[in-house]
């Protein structure tokens, strides 16, 4: 190894971080080359002096802020939770949906009774009427509402 | 190269070592019972890590109001997000990535509302006065500017390489780049230290050729 090549290795990383094929090349090479051990030695003298580089201090209230600025945190969240507004269950949402859908479908069946439109438990020849839009929107909405009901549910096991 | 300073290489990675699994074995503990309620245990975390994060933010932002907000926000989102922390891997690190993280930001909203550049000499010269205090010798004094003169990414690195004795990919990972970039920045920020500070390590009957 030329003494070029031992001095890109010592520029490039520090001796710690050189790999083993170049530790033992560069390594047999410093053997007989004093100028390229006395590269060497600056570039350490410069690594240990940047390893014990001095640390400025930091407040002394550091610790006392960061505990302080947690609690606060936390008291923050815990009023954030404790006003928080309960978001309705699914099954509350559920049965919310099928009254709805009942009240819709009721006064889609009586509309259709009191107009004089149809018979009693059945919309006839209603298939274009606005109230069977109301009607299919109760019907959707009871669906719905049954499927939010009985979607947290356990479900039973198996009977054997 | 000689046998002697081998050994005390040798002895020195060995205190080292003992000092790493001291120090895991304090962060562990620490946090096992922050885990379990004992909020106020953090506080030994943030007792035996704050100068070293304080001087990686400070040698990023070279401005020590904003670095220590900064460390101190750092502390309080790695306690809030402490549940993703992986036990596994050491602390140092993954809370000096949030304060790089946020040290990032800050430079950032500076940068956006500034009206000029920045003056970096001028920066530099506002930590002289407090260097004088706590730095007695001058070389290592001179040292320290010269780390704060370089680009970010090289003062950063170089911190966190030589100081705070971090892997290369663990500097990567908190400065956001690849190993490559960092191993890129430390030759060159050697190549400027040692060039700026070449009367301090090269005498000219030691060094016949410039490296």
């Amino acid at each position: 190894m030329s003494c070029e090549q031992v001095r890109k290795i010592i520029a490039g990383l520090p001796r710690r971080q050189w790999s083993a094929e170049q530790n033992a090349h560069a390594e047999r090479h410093m053997r007989e080359c004093e100028a390229c051990r006395a590269a060497l030695s600056v570039a350490e003298r410069l690594d240990a002096q940047l390893g014990a580089l001095p640390e400025l201090p930091i407040s002394e209230s550091m610790t006392p802020g960061v505990m302080a600025a947690i609690e606060r945190r936390r008291a923050a969240a815990r009023d954030a939770a404790t006003n928080a507004v309960p978001r309705p269950t699914s099954e509350a949402r559920g049965w919310w949906a099928i009254s709805l859908g009942a009240v819709l479908g009721l006064c889609a069946y009586f509309g259709a009774l009191l107009s004089g439109a149809a018979m009693p438990l059945g919309f006839g020849r209603l298939s274009l009427h606005p109230l069977v839009a109301v009607a299919a929107a109760g019907i959707l909405l009871c669906l719905s509402g049954a499927s939010l009901v009985t979607r947290d549910r356990p479900k039973r096991p198996a009977s054997s | 190269m000689s046998e002697p300073s081998d050994a005390l290489v040798a002895a020195s990675d060995d205190a080292g070592a003992a000092a790493r699994t001291r120090e895991r074995e304090i962060v562990r503990s620490a946090i096992f019972a922050v885990r379990a309620g004992r909020t106020e245990t953090y506080a030994r975390i943030v007792e035996l890590y704050q100068i070293r994060l304080f001087n990686l933010v400070l040698m990023g932002l070279r401005d020590r109001a904003a670095a220590e907000d900064i460390v101190q926000e750092a502390f309080v989102r790695a306690y809030t997000h402490l549940n993703a922390y992986d036990a596994q891997r050491d602390f140092y690190p993954w809370l000096a990535t949030i304060a790089v993280r946020l040290a990032q930001n800050w430079r950032r909203r500076i940068r956006e509302h500034a009206t000029e550049a920045p003056d970096e000499q001028e920066e530099i010269q506002l930590e002289r006065d407090v260097l004088h205090d706590v730095i007695v010798d001058e070389s290592s004094r001179r040292l320290w500017l010269a780390v704060a003169a370089l680009p970010p990414t090289e003062r950063m690195a170089m911190i966190m390489y030589y100081r705070q004795e971090m892997k290369i990919e663990e500097i990567a990972r908190a400065l956001g780049v690849t190993d490559g970039t960092i191993k890129t920045s430390l030759f060159r920020a050697r190549a400027k230290l040692r060039s700026s500070m070449q009367n301090e390590f090269t005498p000219t009957s030691e060094l016949p050729h410039e490296l």
